[in-house]
C-alpha cells in the first residue's frame, strides 16, 4: 500500500482545528515517509465577512492580496505546527482560489489520504460538522481522515525518522 | 501508521475494503486492530430481533475475516456489541475511547436501505461524536457517485 511516492494531502486554513489536522498529517507522512501537500483554498467572498472589513479598517482585498493572505496563513500554520523542529518529509504547498471542499477533493485525487480538521466542538457538536469535512466525506474519491479538534495535538509530535 | 485501530464494519463488501485498508495502516508488531460489529436490535410484537435479517451470516463472515487476519499474524480482536436501535456510532466511539484508539476506520456507506444516501448515517454520526481521527473509506469506483 505504502509506496515511495505516496502522497498525503491536508487542508489548512490557519484555524486551530486545521493545525491539529496538519499535525496529524505531518506525523503520518513522517512515519510512512510519504510526501505531504498542504492545500489552502481562498475565496474573496469569505474575506467580505472578516472583522477588519466590518469595522472598516481594511480595504476590500484584491485577488492578489487575498492570495497573499492565504499564502501567509498557510506558512504561519506550518511554522506553528513544525515549531522549528527538524523534519524529514517533502512538503509541497498549494494555494488555490475556490471553495475549500471542492479544492481539497480535487487536490486529493491521487493521494493516499486526504486529511481535514473539523470544528465540531462543545455541546452543539452533535448538530454540526464542519462543512468542509462533510463535503469531503461525501465527495472524496479516496480515504479521508477527519481529525476532531479535540484530538490531542501532542499525540502528533513531529518525529524525525532520520538523523 | 497507527498502533491502535478500531474498525467498524457491517459485514458488507464495502466493509471488506475498509478492513484491507486497516491492515495496511497498522504500524508494526505491537500494533493492534479491533474489529467492531454492532448488532442493532429492534423490538416487535414477536420479540426482539436484529435489525439486519442476515445478521448471522454477516457476523460469521466477519469472524472468518478476523481469523484470516490472525492467521496472517495480525494482532486482532473481534467485538460484537449488541444495542437497541439508535446508536452504533456512539457505541463505536465509546469503544475507541476505552481502547485509546488512535484511529477509527469506517466505510462511507454499508448496507443502506436508501441507496441515494451518499454518506451513511453511522459514518456521519461518528464524525460528530468521535474523539479521535476518523478515516472514512469511500465506495469502490464502480459505484456511481452523484455529482456535486
Amino acid at each position: 500500500m505504502t509506496t515511495a511516492s505516496a502522497l498525503i494531502v491536508v487542508g489548512v486554513d490557519g484555524t486551530p482545528e486545521s493545525d491539529v489536522a496538519l499535525a496529524f498529517a505531518i506525523d503520518e507522512a513522517t512515519r510512512c515517509r510519504d510526501s505531504l501537500e498542504v492545500v489552502t483554498a481562498w475565496e474573496t467572498e469569505t474575506s467580505l465577512t472578516s472583522v477588519d472589513l466590518v469595522y472598516g479598517v481594511a480595504e476590500f482585498p484584491t485577488e492578489a492580496q487575498a492570495q497573499q493572505q492565504a499564502e501567509r496563513r498557510q506558512q504561519e500554520a506550518l511554522e506553528r505546527v513544525l515549531g522549528g523542529r527538524p523534519h524529514s518529509i517533502v512538503i509541497a504547498t498549494q494555494v488555490v482560489r475556490g471553495q475549500p471542499g471542492p479544492v481539497l477533493v480535487e487536490a486529493a485525487r491521487k493521494a493516499r489520504l486526504l486529511v481535514v480538521g473539523t470544528r465540531a466542538l462543545g455541546p452543539v457538536r452533535a448538530a454540526i460538522l464542519g462543512s468542509v469535512s462533510r463535503y469531503c466525506a461525501r465527495h472524496a474519491e479516496g480515504p479521508l481522515v477527519v481529525v476532531p479538534a479535540t484530538a490531542e495535538p501532542e499525540d502528533y509530535q513531529v518525529v524525525s525518522t532520520r538523523e | 501508521m497507527f498502533d491502535r485501530i478500531v474498525i467498524a464494519t457491517d459485514g458488507s463488501a464495502h466493509g471488506d475494503r475498509a478492513l484491507d485498508l486497516a491492515r495496511s495502516l497498522l504500524s508494526g508488531e505491537t500494533a493492534r486492530l479491533t474489529v467492531v460489529h454492532v448488532t442493532e436490535l429492534i423490538g416487535g410484537k414477536g420479540g426482539v430481533f436484529p435489525r439486519a435479517a442476515d445478521e448471522d451470516q454477516r457476523r460469521t463472515r466477519i469472524a472468518s475475516q478476523v481469523e484470516g487476519l490472525q492467521a496472517a499474524g495480525v494482532s486482532v480482536e473481534f467485538l460484537t456489541p449488541t444495542i437497541r436501535t439508535g446508536g452504533p456510532a456512539h457505541e463505536i466511539a465509546e469503544i475507541a475511547d476505552s481502547l485509546k484508539a488512535d484511529l477509527i476506520i469506517v466505510g462511507s456507506r454499508g448496507h443502506s436501505l436508501f441507496t441515494k444516501v451518499v454518506l451513511g448515517s453511522v459514518p456521519i454520526r461518528l464524525l460528530q461524536v468521535a474523539h479521535c481521527p476518523v478515516l472514512v473509506v469511500p465506495l469502490p469506483d464502480e459505484h456511481n457517485r452523484p455529482e456535486a
